[in-house]
């Protein structure tokens, strides 16, 4: 199975002062991101397989370990899945 | 259920035309000719919502409490085991109907008022003691066990007194705050000649200002009605400000089947009449509610169409849009008002490629 997860077409990013989200415009989903959010999902860019976006977050983040960084990224990722921001 | 009908959620019963405040600002047309359904056409309205799957009633008027049998009408939909969101100017609330309500238990309840003057508000409302009576009903419900929301009716002449409003209105027991700015329908349209609404650049600052500074300040909530298109991000989801029109239909208080309450104004945005309609057949068959279902939000005009929040939104308020336009499909005033002048958030609108 490929991990690397990439955008679905047209997917946005607005980056406004009140906050940051995605908008989905097939779907007219919105997800709005933290910081992590916004950082995990650049990489999302079709190249990086999720075991590269774990490490990236347990260094970038100073996660508690590795375990709970790929837990709370499945746990992220399925949220973009359920509102299709990815390619099937 | 059928594909393409929609689940009907709440119906907004206007169960009577008059009232004891004759408010400047009223959109509904009142009416107090004596034409209001009696009680046993009340529950009649009451079991056919029932029939047709609503789980709430939102009760409002003319004065709901001008009714002498209002509470047998809450009574009986309690019986039912629908919900109620009542909507009241507060003044005819005393302990006993307080008391009553909560026995009942009433959802949500939200009383009007406009200032921490009482001569403002009086005034406004056309009434000498409206303000005090107000008060003492929010008092009163606090007292039954309530935490009423507070609704404040805003045009140029308010809009300073807000803070001052806030603290109030946090002191004598409200849950919340909501401004309704004023709209171009009904009795409002002399505010409108009389350039006394807040424009669209008034109201994007009214926001920010009581997201960044009056509600940290008051320490209360404060929802002002206005297009999400112009709501913090973050705000969005606890803003309420969109109508729900796919799941809401209105029963005004001569069992009239309409919109909502505009149709005490515009005749052609009726449906019917409970005496001789059903309310189901007409949810699930009406024309008028087939075309909304079928072109909200997928058809919507102007800058509402690329607007990226449009099916949350559903065009903000399609009742104002046809009275403006005769057209259910219309982009709402303020947003295209907002468009033309450049004050609609790019961030918002949706650009084919990004």
């Amino acid at each position: 199975m490929n991990d690397k997860l990439k955008p679905a077409k047209d997917i946005v990013l607005r980056e406004e002062e009140g906050g940051i989200f995605l908008f989905n415009p097939d779907s007219y989903a919105i997800k709005i991101l933290n910081h992590t959010g916004v950082f995990i999902w650049k990489l999302c860019d079709g190249k990086h397989s999720q075991e590269d976006i774990v490490n990236a977050v347990v260094e970038e983040f100073d996660a508690p370990s590795k375990e709970v960084a790929k837990k709370d990224l499945e746990k992220f990722l399925k949220t973009l899945r359920d509102s299709r921001f990815f390619n099937a | 259920m059928d594909k393409g009908i929609f689940k009907l959620n709440s119906v907004y019963l206007y169960v009577c035309g008059g009232c004891n405040l004759s408010c400047r600002h009223c959109w509904i047309k009142p009416d107090s000719d004596g034409n209001d359904l009696t009680l046993e056409g009340m529950k009649e309205v009451i079991d056919q919502t029932e029939e047709a799957g609503a789980k709430t009633i939102k009760i409002t008027g003319g004065e709901p409490f001008y009714r002498k049998d209002i509470l047998q009408i809450i009574e009986y939909i309690r019986k039912k085991n629908i919900n109620i969101i009542l909507e009241t100017n507060g003044t005819l609330i005393g302990d006993y109907e307080a008391n009553e309500l909560k026995r009942l238990g009433i959802a949500f309840i939200s009383v009007s008022l406009d200032s921490p003057d009482a001569g403002f508000h009086d005034e406004f409302r056309g009434l000498n003691g409206a303000w005090d009576s107000a008060v003492k009903g929010v008092k009163t419900l606090k007292k039954a066990g309530f935490f009423p929301q507070v609704i404040a009716s805003i045009y140029r002449k308010n809009i300073c007194d807000i803070e001052r409003l806030a603290f109030f209105v946090k002191e004598i027991g409200a849950l919340n705050l909501k401004l309704n700015p004023i709209m171009r329908t009904g009795r409002a349209e002399e505010f409108s000649a009389n350039n006394e609404l807040l424009s669209i650049e008034e109201l994007i600052g009214l926001e920010n200002h009581i997201q960044s500074g009056l509600q940290p300040k008051t320490k209360i909530s404060i929802i002002l009605d206005i297009p999400l298109a112009f709501k913090k991000i973050s705000s969005i989801r606890a803003s309420r400000s969109a109508c729900g029109i796919l799941g809401i239909i209105g029963v005004l208080s001569d069992g009239t089947i309409s919109l909502c309450g505009i149709g005490t104004t515009i005749d052609e945005l009726n449906m019917g009449n409970i005496k001789t309609n059903r309310l189901k057949d007409v949810w699930e068959n009406n024309p008028m509610v087939k075309f909304i279902r079928e072109n909200i939000p997928s058809k919507l005009e102007g800058v509402c169409g690329k607007c990226i929040f449009k099916r949350l939104c559903l065009g903000k308020c399609r009742a104002s849009a046809y009275h403006d336009s005769r057209s259910l499909t219309a982009p709402f005033f303020m947003c295209q008002e907002a468009y033309e002048n450049g004050l609609f958030p790019k961030t918002r609108i949706f650009n084919q490629g990004g």
